[in-house]
């Protein structure tokens, strides 16, 4: 009992975290400044469509980002929640843009996150420089192939019925004139975020 | 180099043809999944006099799971098709919400002086393009809306949807965070349009909650619940059909509507249909153009006694 209280205590010890450096890091993304300005209202929560899923709510990941809690914030399951929409946003009385912390939180946990939210964006991200433009198809069967392949039986109804409305195409995508920009774009991003 | 290149589109084009009112950037739902989205936007706004000319050779604009995976391409990506719209110097027109919410969020960008902007315009530098500010970027909902305006729309009407009972589902990506419509959570633009074709519009308070759009992918659990609660506030208010503006909300409301109703034990028949196939059909376009076959609850039996 006693020992379980110590260990407790361990983890809340100041020095345990940098809140400066963690900060830091997140300031490298546009709008995200402002989360220093949070007063814990709560609000983005309860606008949320999606917070009563969340391991720690939208206003406990501030909270906690503050105190400089990067291992426990970037394991939470928060961000992979956030569907984008915005509510929090608009709602949030200090200007906070919560919905691009979220992309900044994901886009750092997805460096060395396995999940299968981690899977997705990256297939979402890769299709794209392949073809310049997003094929569901393609992009769904390559997730499935990443992920998990029986789960592809479990899309096939779907995916029978989207193809017989037509909106869906099993034809091999072919690749939009400037897809070599594409290319260029991301390598030169790959190049600045490097460097960076 | 951008006025060569009008030139030279306009030449392309024909003598004397007028020049388009926007530069459309339709997406890839536009293309895939969501063409009847497609085909009657661009054919009931031709019918309403707005000209659209479809952005040559476009890219994804990386949606929201880009923004998710690599920040800096999240804005170079969307950035390359703002900087060829700005070489054909015409404003944009867009009707896909996540679109439309990635395209802007680069504008907001451009429109400051952070050095994140700078970086940006070094990635287009590397493929020989360039971004001068920020560029107009439109909704069709919004063009529908204050360029063509409801007395038009009243004019051109052929059919009136007379006593059909429409709940209008704006989705959370069209009015959030700062886009210029009516109000951030509770925009009435589509409600005017769908009453000035004749339409009665139900009272629908979850008309911006979130549908979870791509999460349906890695969450589906709890994104189909997000559903349920959207058609269940539908059938409560005794609409016929929901209309969307946003090729996300109609794939999740609509080709999950089995799933939900099997996961429920419900039974809802509500067809998801896109405000301008109603728009295009009111204004007297064909029923079989406006891609009504489309979705997977039909909407046929709503719409057959205005045929």
């Amino acid at each position: 009992m006693e020992q379980a209280e110590a260990k407790t205590l361990e983890v809340i010890r100041q020095d345990a975290f940098d809140p400066a450096k963690f900060l830091e890091e997140l300031d490298a993304f546009p709008g995200v400044d402002k989360i220093k300005n949070c007063m814990q209202c709560g609000v983005c929560t309860a606008s949320c469509p999606l917070s009563h899923e969340m391991k720690e709510t939208p206003r406990k990941i501030i909270e906690m980002i503050r105190a400089g809690m990067r291992d426990e914030v970037l394991a939470s399951d928060t961000m992979w929640y956030c569907a984008s929409c915005y509510a929090c946003t608009v709602r949030c009385p200090q200007g906070i843009s919560m919905a691009e912390v979220m992309y900044a939180l994901r886009t750092i946990a997805l460096r060395t996150a396995r999940n299968l939210s981690a899977a997705f964006y990256k297939t979402f991200s890769d299709t794209v420089r392949r073809y310049g433009r997003m094929h569901e198809s393609d992009l769904m069967i390559r997730f499935a192939l990443r992920t998990n392949p029986l789960s592809l039986l479990k899309m096939g109804p779907l995916g029978l019925r989207m193809l017989a409305k037509g909106k869906m195409s099993l034809s091999v995508p072919t690749p939009i004139r400037g897809a070599k920009e594409i290319g260029k774009l991301y390598d030169k991003v790959a190049e600045l975020e490097g460097g960076a | 180099m951008s006025e060569t290149k009008t030139k030279d589109a306009a030449r392309h084009k024909g003598a004397g043809e007028a020049k388009p009112d926007f530069v459309f950037f339709p997406g890839c739902s536009l293309h895939s999944t969501a063409r009847e989205y497609h085909d009657s936007t661009v054919q009931s706004m031709a019918v309403l006099g707005i000209t659209l000319e479809e952005l040559d050779d476009w890219n994804c604009c990386g949606a929201t799971a880009l923004s998710s995976a690599d920040s800096l391409l999240s804005y170079a990506l969307p950035a390359r098709n703002l900087a060829m719209t700005q070489e054909r110097g015409l404003p944009m027109a867009v009707a896909c919400n996540s679109c439309f919410v990635t395209l802007n969020r680069v504008n907001a960008l451009m429109a400051t002086d952070a050095p994140y902007r700078s970086k940006v315009e070094e990635t287009l530098k590397a493929i020989g393009r360039r971004l001068d500010g920020p560029v107009e970027i439109r909704h069709t909902l919004h063009i529908i809306y204050h360029d063509v305006g409801l007395d038009r729309i009243r004019e051109k009407v052929k059919r009136r949807l007379e006593g059909l009972k429409v709940a209008p589902y704006y989705g959370c990506q069209i009015a959030r965070p700062r886009h210029e419509f009516s109000d951030p959570e509770f925009p009435t633009e589509m409600d005017d349009i769908l009453e000035a074709i004749g339409a009665e519009v139900v009272r629908y308070d979850r008309k911006t909650k979130c549908c979870g759009g791509a999460l349906m992918t890695t969450k589906e659990d709890v994104v189909l619940e997000l559903n349920e609660q959207l058609l269940r506030e539908a059938q409560v208010r005794g609409a016929d059909l929901i209309a969307v503006c946003c090729p996300m909300c109609q794939m999740n409301l609509d080709a999950y509507q089995g799933k939900i109703n099997s996961r429920f034990g419900t039974d809802y028949q509500l067809p998801v249909v896109y405000f301008t196939q109603l728009l295009g059909f009111a204004l007297g376009l064909d029923e079989k153009a406006m891609g009504f076959g489309r979705g997977f609850v039909p909407a046929g039996k709503h719409l057959k006694k205005y045929a």
